[in-house]
């Protein structure tokens, strides 16, 4: 009987375990739907990553994904998404993708384009060698703001940054041409479509050029 | 002398591996596979960037692991087990036989960084991420931060139990991580001079980090190299030459 006793407080225990589970399920299902929690205030997150900041960075990115995720199932406002994209570059100043993507759901699904523009352009101050901040920034001004003026002068900054350069050139030159800028758009593909070494963007931009070409003759002008 | 420490060392070394300390490398795995396996999902367009930060940092925090629990305790197992009384019998000052143990115990983490790097390394290229050269420096950031700390952890075991050891020690790990922030927080409102004089006491660890910088592949300056490096080696000497004169302090009788 002894030996066998610790074998019955172990089976009582596995039991226990299971019904505490499904009391806690039941539990869980009855409470209203949990918002994530909110993150703690940036300076305190600083102290706490303790050189890890990095590594802090990403789980307060995961946290701010998932509040984001909960946002489109209906869970939440959307309020406190700058809060934790606030915390994620404070902690990792060159975390660039969470700039990107925080910006776009900011534009986007949180309707504010000028506080997602403030977010990349925080993020341009810190990075300043990169292109792919300005160039969300004249592709969000452009998409959203409808505001092709700013979104060209963002994209000739983008286009400064090798890794950009062809991507940048690309809208630089499809938005001079809606502004009426053929000879700009005309130069900008010409350009593309002499150094780029990737196939098809080399077709697209040999056939604008034509089409660019045909357009200045028709209203006098000389292609340069 | 070299000869006498290294003999010191080596068999610090042998006995802490018969500690299984490199069951260390195991939890290494299971962060490495779990950080790969369950968060990356979570971090969409940035998965590498989520395996190598974990990956890195816990290849820091398993060393800081390994001084707390090993460290501490290097000379009271001795003191123990009576064969200190048999040691110190032996033409060995006590100089030596600190920088024999302190040794050892960065031989065990080197052992262990080792192993977790090619892991590390071996996790990126299975999952398609891909090892860089630059990872190297945060690691070597790491192991100079994990010198000092061992340094500490050897000062602490001269002179306290192995437990409040290993208190202090995470204290001033803890600390010396804080340190620059607190004293830049200190300054801006208005500074104190106690909290600057607590804080300039305190290791300088994060001149030893450069993990964002090897991520992000900012570059490290070659001047803060250097400087970490002469740094750690002055922290190094220093703990052991005031872990050996406490040493000598003490009656074992």
């Amino acid at each position: 009987m002894k030996a066998a006793l610790p074998y019955l407080f172990l089976a009582l225990l596995v039991i226990a375990t299971v019904l505490a589970g499904r009391t806690g399920q039941d539990f869980l299902r009855r409470q209203p739907r949990p918002v994530v929690a909110a993150l703690p205030a940036i300076p305190f997150l600083e102290v706490v990553s303790l050189g890890y900041r990095e590594a802090a960075a990403d789980l307060a990115w995961m946290q701010a994904v998932q509040y984001y995720g909960q946002h489109r199932q209906g869970g939440n406002d959307l309020s406190e998404f700058g809060h934790y994209l606030q915390a994620v570059n404070t902690l990792d100043p060159h975390y660039e993708h969470a700039y990107v993507l925080g910006s776009v759901v900011l534009a986007t699904d949180g309707n504010n384009l000028p506080a997602a523009l403030e977010v990349l352009r925080r993020g341009a101050q810190q990075n300043p060698d990169s292109g792919a901040l300005p160039f969300e920034m004249g592709f969000l001004s452009y998409v959203v703001g409808d505001d092709s003026d700013a979104a060209l002068r963002y994209f000739r900054l983008a286009s400064q940054d090798p890794r950009q350069q062809e991507r940048a050139q690309r809208f630089q030159a499809f938005l001079s041409r809606k502004l009426g800028r053929l000879e700009t758009a005309y130069l900008l593909w010409k350009d593309l479509s002499e150094h780029t070494d990737n196939a098809s963007l080399r077709i697209v931009a040999q056939e604008s050029v034509r089409r660019l070409e045909a357009e200045m003759r028709q209203r006098g002008q000389v292609p340069p | 002398m070299l000869e006498r420490v290294g003999t010191v060392a080596r068999w610090t070394l042998i006995e802490l591996l018969r500690e299984r300390v490199l069951y260390v490398v195991l939890l290494f795995t299971a962060v490495l596979v779990g950080s790969s396996t369950v968060l990356t999902p979570l971090a969409p367009g940035a998965q590498k960037k989520v395996v190598v930060d974990l990956g890195l940092a816990a290849i820091d925090t398993l060393g800081i692991l390994v001084i707390l629990l090993s460290g501490t305790s290097l000379v009271r197992r001795e003191m123990d087990r009576r064969s200190l009384d048999v040691l110190l019998t032996k033409p060995l000052t006590r100089l030596e036989y600190l920088a024999g143990k302190w040794l050892g115990l960065v031989g065990t983490l080197g052992v262990l960084t080792v192993a977790m790097t090619a892991i590390l390394a071996l996790g990126l290229e299975v999952c398609g991420f891909g090892w860089h050269a630059r990872y190297f420096t945060a690691i070597l950031g790491s192991a100079l931060s994990m010198l000092v700390m061992a340094s500490i952890a050897v000062l602490f075991s001269t002179f306290t139990s192995p437990t409040l050891g290993s208190i202090f020690t995470l204290a001033l790990f803890v600390g010396g991580n804080l340190s620059t922030g607190m004293l830049r927080a200190v300054q801006a409102a208005g500074g104190n001079r106690l909290l600057e004089w607590i804080s300039l006491g305190l290791p300088s660890l994060g001149l030893f980090n450069l993990r964002g910088a090897a991520v992000h592949g900012t570059g490290v300056p070659r001047d803060q190299f250097v400087v970490a490096g002469c740094y750690a080696a002055l922290y190094v000497m220093t703990a052991l030459v005031l872990a050996a004169h406490i040493f000598r302090r003490r009656d074992f009788r």
